[in-house]
């Protein structure tokens, strides 16, 4: 896709998000004539706009566990530690469908950054709504791209609060960081709601769950 | 061909624009960066591809997460090229991710002596956290003890030659050899076998420095565009043999080649052919996700949709360019092929209004829809989707009440009239998605070149092949019933004489 062609769907995301402040969405549709001279700089404003944006939404403690579903080469490249790294992502993937306690490995090989997860990747789903999914059902539920295995983070509740993490539904600004222009509201499918937060600190994680 | 030394502004900017936009939440942020740097570049840029991405780790300095990626596509794909310029990433700070890095492309014989040294001496000298250390002892010196299953491990990947290695206790490792590859294909390979679930190593067609003893062994997979150079290999590696080499073709299927001979070398439990059904029975070709895929050439163009492959290159070659080239082939994606098709379906209509060429671009651009019976075309150049009873503009929300065609008829078979239809063999425009009752089109099967349905199975490759063997040999060599080969041998034969 070209870059005109990004930018414009994601002004359009914004512009059709009613649940955005209304001086957003205008602001998005002002992007538009940058967008037709200059669609690169469009989007690195649309992308400050959305995280300013973003950034004054209203927030609630969770009323629930949550949690996010991440790929093992995901998992490999953004959450393990640098000398787990000295193994490719498909050995590494090996290690741990060869551990006796695949879920553990995962934990034993977590990064120890304080935060685990950035603001712009925090999107979680309630956990009741995919406790009980195996790996072809949750690509199924959540529209994941590549198949399983999956690694589940599952953020109790309690930990939650006491880390000081509010959430809110996704809307529009929150697919502009990565680009998501066939985002959608209303959750990745039927059944499934969708929240995303700020950073979510490391101290926040209750466990971790394998899902082949 | 032309060399180039260093990398053109122009493909720094795309790959620039690529790594940015790349996603990074989705489960294979490595294999899907990768294969958005490799979308739209040239076969010149593709040789220069690893000194284009090591251009771009110092623009990433406020953007950790990203080059972090960037750094991790470096070393899954073994791109060594870049050992410089993450040597002057790591003089300005010591980041963990770059040293592994550094050390996993350290072990290539493409890497410059002074370099490896240089490597060498930074695991030695400097002030790294132990752990860390000892990892990097490991990848970088084949003669460091590993303990432990993560340092065997990656003791055994790094050196598959060592006594001590355990091939089975690592993913099945892959040399490419570069000597006489097609940049392109070469990488288009590498991501397939990534992909799939192996390690990719390079061998690169030029040595700057001797390779380590254990680098290589029997038990690896080599794959080449130049058996001939396997030669200089068995010189270094006495033990290796012809046993363990695969010829790759020069084709633009080499990648699907690649992974078929890497699964007969080491078990199809061990490499996975990437699912072609991730839903292709659901996902329908007109999805989001499949619309602007495929890799159609010209006959492929000139058949599905009804045009003369000569008006491909002269009259509508400003309307409708190709969207890949590689090398002087050049390719149409799925979303042109339906656009050209569609403005040929209403050009067929008998009464019909002349059809805009705005049509082309209009459904070139459109974003795609979960079926065909979801979007209406008007001759116009209208793209509309289907909202109750109503079709209604997709850009504009206006509804629209004058005669709209769905996509699902347009995909049906139809026939030109006029000059067009007069030429020998284009008169009936088989179905777009099923143009025969044993072959499919999808856009994400064989880059949609027509197959037999069930099988990765091109049409056309059947046709050659019975071309070249004599009539009756194709369903016997490929194991087709011989109603199968008799339905979709006309359709391939066509394709070649198109």
């Amino acid at each position: 896709m070209s870059p005109a062609e990004l930018v414009d769907r994601l002004i359009r995301l914004v512009e059709d998000d009613d649940d955005l402040p209304a001086k957003a969405r205008q602001d998005a549709k002002g992007l538009r004539a940058v967008a037709v001279a200059n669609p690169d700089r469009a989007l690195e404003h649309l992308k400050t706009l959305a995280a300013d944006v973003a950034a004054n939404l209203p927030v609630h403690d969770s009323p629930e566990d949550l949690a996010k579903c991440v790929g093992i080469e995901n998992f490999w490249a953004f959450y393990c530690r640098a000398e787990v790294k000295a193994v490719s992502s498909a050995t590494y993937k090996q290690l741990v469908m060869a551990a006796v306690d695949p879920a553990q490995q995962l934990l034993s090989d977590l990064k120890s950054d304080p935060t685990l997860v950035d603001a712009i990747h925090s999107w979680m789903v309630p956990f009741t709504q995919i406790a009980s999914m195996g790996g072809a059902e949750l690509e199924s539920a959540l529209v994941i791209r590549h198949g399983p295995p999956y690694s589940v983070f599952v953020f109790p509740q309690v930990l939650l609060s006491v880390a000081g993490i509010r959430v809110r539904h996704a809307l529009a600004v929150d697919a502009v960081p990565e680009g998501l222009w066939e985002w959608r509201k209303g959750g990745p499918s039927a059944g499934i709601d969708e929240f995303i937060d700020r950073d979510i600190s490391r101290s926040a994680l209750g466990h971790i769950e394998w899902r082949l | 061909m032309a060399a180039l030394v260093t990398p053109t502004p122009g493909a720094i900017a795309a790959a620039l624009y690529a790594v940015r936009t790349a996603r990074l939440e989705t489960p294979r942020p490595i294999l899907d960066l990768f294969r958005s740097v490799l979308r739209d570049i040239d076969e010149l840029e593709a040789q220069m591809l690893p000194q284009t991405l090591g251009r771009l780790l110092g623009l990433f300095a406020a953007d950790p997460l990203r080059r972090s990626a960037l750094l991790d596509t470096i070393a899954t794909f073994d791109m060594f090229e870049t050992l410089p310029d993450i040597r002057r990433l790591l003089e300005e700070y010591l980041s963990p991710e770059a040293l592994v890095t550094a050390a996993k492309l350290a072990a290539n014989p493409g890497v410059r002596p002074d370099d490896r040294e240089w490597i060498s001496g930074l695991i030695r000298d400097r002030s790294i956290d132990s752990n860390l250390r000892r990892m990097l002892e490991i990848v970088s010196d084949p003669n460091a003890q590993p303990f432990g299953v993560l340092e065997n491990a990656a003791h055994s990947e790094r050196w598959p030659g060592a006594e001590d290695a355990h091939p089975d206790q690592v993913a099945p490792i892959v040399a490419l050899d570069e000597s006489g590859a097609p940049a392109l294909e070469k990488w288009s390979v590498a991501a397939s076998l990534h992909e799939s679930g192996a390690t990719v190593r390079r061998v690169p067609a030029d040595w700057s420095a001797r390779p380590f003893s254990f680098w290589l062994s029997p038990a690896v997979l080599v794959l080449s565009w130049d058996p001939a150079s396997f030669s200089r290999l068995v010189s270094t590696y006495p033990a290796m043999s012809a046993s363990q080499l695969r010829q790759l073709p020069r084709t633009a299927y080499a990648h699907n080649t690649a992974v078929r001979y890497s699964a007969e070398f080491y078990g199809q439990d061990r490499i996975v052919a990437p699912r072609i059904a991730t839903g292709l029975t659901d996902l329908s070709p007109i999805d989001p996700d499949a619309y602007h895929l495929g890799s159609f050439d010209s006959h492929e163009v000139a058949v599905l949709s009804g045009t003369r492959r000569n008006d491909l290159y002269a009259n509508l070659h400003k309307a409708l360019p190709p969207s890949q080239r590689k090398g002087h082939d050049v390719y149409w994606s799925f979303s042109q092929v339906v656009a050209l098709r569609t403005w040929q379906y209403f050009r067929s209509q008998a009464g019909g209004r002349r059809p805009s060429l705005d049509l082309l671009t209009a459904l070139e651009s459109f974003a795609g829809a979960k079926s065909p019976t979801a979007v209406g075309v008007t001759a116009d150049g209208q793209v509309l989707r289907r909202q109750d009873d109503y079709w209604v503009n997709v850009t504009s929300d206006q509804i629209y009440i004058e005669q709209v065609r769905s996509l699902d008829a347009v995909f049906q078979p139809f026939e030109l009239g006029g000059y067009a239809g007069a030429s020998e063999g284009r008169s009936n425009v088989p179905a777009l998605l099923g143009p025969t009752d044993h072959s499919k089109v999808h856009p994400a099967l064989l880059g949609g070149s027509p197959a037999v349905i069930g099988t990765r199975l091109p049409v056309r490759a059947l046709a050659e092949y019975e071309r070249d063997q004599g009539a009756g040999s194709a369903h016997r060599a490929y194991g087709l019933d011989v109603a199968v080969a008799n339905d979709v041998l006309p359709l391939g034969h066509r394709l070649l004489a198109a």
